[in-house]
């Protein structure tokens, strides 16, 4: 009687975990930097409409915060359990195709299978692989960044909008009166943030500055550079005391301590003050804000800097279902996606455009500015992406800080701009 | 008869107590000893966030240890990591040493005051940064208003952006942090301070200052030693807390902070490793030192 109880019992656990195995899913790790609560709850109901259209693919959203996403990655390398489908930033992007971590086969046939034409092209040259001449990562998101500026201020002083160095520089003069705790602009110059290079390479840019030629060899000491240098530390001087970053620029604006200050489009919400943590205690910020993304330099040349946000399909996963799901991430849960943060995410699909401006915030400012930020894609340019080549190296001179390292020596007086611009090409030198 | 069926009360409870360290000895091994090992072996090859986690990555001999020796900022953080620890560590024990005289003896509303003192120790050491931060801004802080109004200043100094202040800053957030730690541990020994001696310091008329001299601090010795041991290692360490305040700008970039830079901002694992272990020799020499003379172990 004993003998055919374990029996039964032995049977009946072999059924079971047999019928477990049948119906095994195959799942698809999503590593997601929106992870904002809101955020998460819209990703986790797109995930729940997709694994009803798909029953046999189970999506499982995992939130990671974005500056610690070279510290989770290590870690899931080392334990041989990367996720199938991550939301990187273009910086990472380089770094994670030469290391072998990004599956470009993968990509590009989702791309494919979507219709390349249906991208913008300026999105698309941006994640050419460094290996294979196909796409390394499928763009999702992006934005361009520029000066955020008080066009009610600059119009009772008659000053046009900050477009070129020299209108940039007198107009930051003009505002800044320190007594009253007035600034005329904000830009980066904490040494040990990411946004002192975001702001300075813009800036770079319209000087022809681009760090690396298309041959990738380093052409950071030119005399361009150090004009570049001097004019970003002398425009320093119009900004408030200390060290300062995307979250000084946005404090100071929205109190009206500022009138110009640098940030992508994310700052929208802010400004119209659609974000309960920050009081706008200007009136009608977002009416009397414009948006100026391009800077001429003085020699004529037009620059823009802008990120883009990519979906990275690994090596080693589920692909077939990760291609799934990253086109149903760009397909019926686009727009969605966009509105988690309309402003901070312009689309890269052509088609998508006309639904994305329907929402709130849009109406809150001049129709100018909207236009801008939508046509931004294009007019993206990036050191070390040019002309369809990436220069890998340009993810250690951010990860370095070199540029923000360098503007601190000078802004203290430590260096010259002259010795600036040797310091960063030895140093760029030092890191290959 | 089987031999080992004569073994006495005594090897049996030593044969006891080997299974009851297992456990422990297994954490301490799989979480302290083996990353640690793994790490000396990281820092003499070179590996990238492409080769992590599997074998072949190739052996470089002491050239992570060159380059980071070489390192421009090497000399700068090494400097900067000596002065933050000791300073801070000492800066504790000064505040953690007044605390604890203070509350050594009975008051209305000590306990209330003892708990208060705790706080600093306590508080999540994000909030408690960020609030520093709000404080010291230079245009809408608190400080930067107070001194501006008593005329102490004549324009706003942003003290976590200059070289000397934010240094200055980072060490007196340290001890503040950390000074309930040394006080509690003080208090401890204080309280077992007969008072015999203090009665006969007395007698031979001793007044507070030398009664303290003479009988407080030998009595002290050795847990002020500890003490400092303990946090100098602790603070020889310590990334979050400059990384939230300074994120290591004018001067205050610390050895932890250019680990973190090397392993995670530029994924090169060997110079991270090398960099650390530079930190472990240093405190390794330093310890073995102190640990001989100061403490007379």
């Amino acid at each position: 009687m004993k003998k055919s109880i374990i029996l039964l019992l032995i049977l009946m656990m072999v059924f079971t975990i047999s019928i477990f195995s049948f119906a095994q899913k195959t799942v698809v790790e999503f590593w997601t930097t929106d992870n904002e609560k809101s955020r998460v709850d819209v990703q986790e109901e797109l995930a729940q409409k997709f694994m009803q259209l798909n029953p046999e693919i189970e999506v499982k959203v995992i939130p990671v915060d974005e500056p610690d996403i070279p510290t989770k990655l290590a870690t899931a390398k080392a334990a041989g359990r990367l996720p199938d489908v991550g939301r990187f930033g273009l910086e990472y992007v380089a770094g994670f195709a030469l290391d072998e971590l990004l599956d470009a086969k993968a990509a590009t046939t989702a791309i494919a299978d979507m219709g390349y034409t249906s991208f913008f092209k300026g999105a698309l040259d941006l994640v050419l692989s460094p290996v294979d001449g196909t796409w390394a990562a499928v763009p999702i998101d992006g934005w361009v960044q520029g000066i955020w500026y008080r066009k009610d201020l600059f119009e009772e002083k008659g000053l046009d909008a900050p477009t070129s160095w020299d209108k940039i520089m007198g107009a930051a003069k003009a505002f800044y009166e320190p007594s009253k705790a007035m600034y005329g602009i904000v830009i980066g110059t904490d040494p040990g943030q990411v946004y002192t290079q975001q702001v300075f390479e813009p800036f770079a840019l319209s000087n022809g500055v681009t760090a690396f030629d298309k041959d990738g060899n380093i052409v950071m000491n030119t005399p361009q550079m150090v004009e570049t240098l001097d004019y970003y530390t002398k425009l320093a001087a119009y900004g408030p005391p200390g060290a300062t970053y995307w979250r000084e620029a946005r404090q100071y604006y929205i109190v009206g301590q500022a009138a110009m200050m640098f940030y992508s489009p994310y700052i929208m919400d802010d400004i119209a003050g659609l974000v309960e943590d920050y009081k706008v205690t200007v009136t009608d910020l977002a009416k009397n804000t414009g948006f100026a993304p391009i800077i001429e330099g003085p020699s004529g040349i037009k620059a823009s800097y802008g990120q883009l946000v990519t979906l990275g399909i690994f090596k080693g996963a589920n692909t077939d279902a990760a291609i799934k799901w990253v086109q149903y991430l760009l397909g019926p849960g686009y727009v969605d996606i966009l509105y988690m943060s309309p402003g901070g995410k312009v689309p890269v699909r052509k088609g998508v455009v006309s639904e994305w401006l329907k929402h709130k915030v849009f109406s809150l400012y001049d129709p100018k500015v909207v236009a801008d930020v939508a046509g931004g894609m294009d007019l993206i340019q990036r050191w070390g992406f040019m002309d369809g080549k990436i220069v890998p190296l340009v993810s250690d001179v951010y990860g370095r800080k070199l540029i923000p390292i360098v503007v601190e020596k000078i802004l203290t007086g430590d260096i010259s701009p002259e010795q600036g611009a040797a310091w960063l090409q030895e140093q760029t030198e030092a890191l290959q | 008869m089987p031999k080992d069926k004569l073994l006495t009360l005594k090897q049996r409870e030593a044969r006891l107590a080997y299974w009851f360290v297992i456990p422990t000895f297994i954490i301490v091994f799989g979480l302290v000893i083996y990353p640690a090992l793994f790490n000396i072996w990281i820092s003499f090859h070179e590996v990238t966030l492409g080769n992590l986690g599997e074998s072949g990555a190739p052996f470089v001999g002491l050239n992570n240890y060159i380059r980071v020796a070489k390192d421009f900022l090497f000399r700068d953080a090494l400097r900067a990591t000596i002065i933050y620890s000791f300073s801070g560590s000492i800066f504790s024990i000064a505040l953690g040493l007044s605390a604890s005289l203070l509350l050594n003896r009975k008051f209305k509303g000590r306990g209330l005051v003892r708990a208060i003192f705790l706080f600093s120790y306590i508080a999540p050491v994000v909030s408690v940064a960020f609030i520093w931060k709000w404080l010291l801004n230079p245009v809408n802080g608190v400080v930067s208003w107070a001194m501006m109004s008593s005329n102490i200043w004549s324009k706003p100094i942003a003290m976590l952006s200059q070289r000397g202040w934010a240094m200055l800053i980072v060490i007196l957030f340290q001890g503040w942090r950390y000074f309930p730690f040394a006080m509690l541990m003080i208090l401890a020994q204080l309280q077992a301070i007969p008072d015999e001696l203090y009665e006969a310091a007395d007698i031979d008329g001793a007044g507070v200052i030398k009664k303290f001299f003479y009988v407080t601090l030998p009595e002290l010795r050795y847990v002020l030693g500890t003490l400092f041991l303990l946090r100098l290692m602790w603070t020889f360490n310590k990334f979050d807390d400059i990384y939230l305040l300074t994120s290591g700008s004018a001067g205050t970039k610390v050895l932890p902070v250019l680990t973190y830079e090397f392993s995670f901002g530029m994924n090169h694992f060997g110079l991270g490793s090398a960099t650390s272990m530079f930190l472990f020799m240093i405190l390794g020499v330093f310890m073995i030192f102190y640990i001989k003379y100061a403490l007379d172990w």
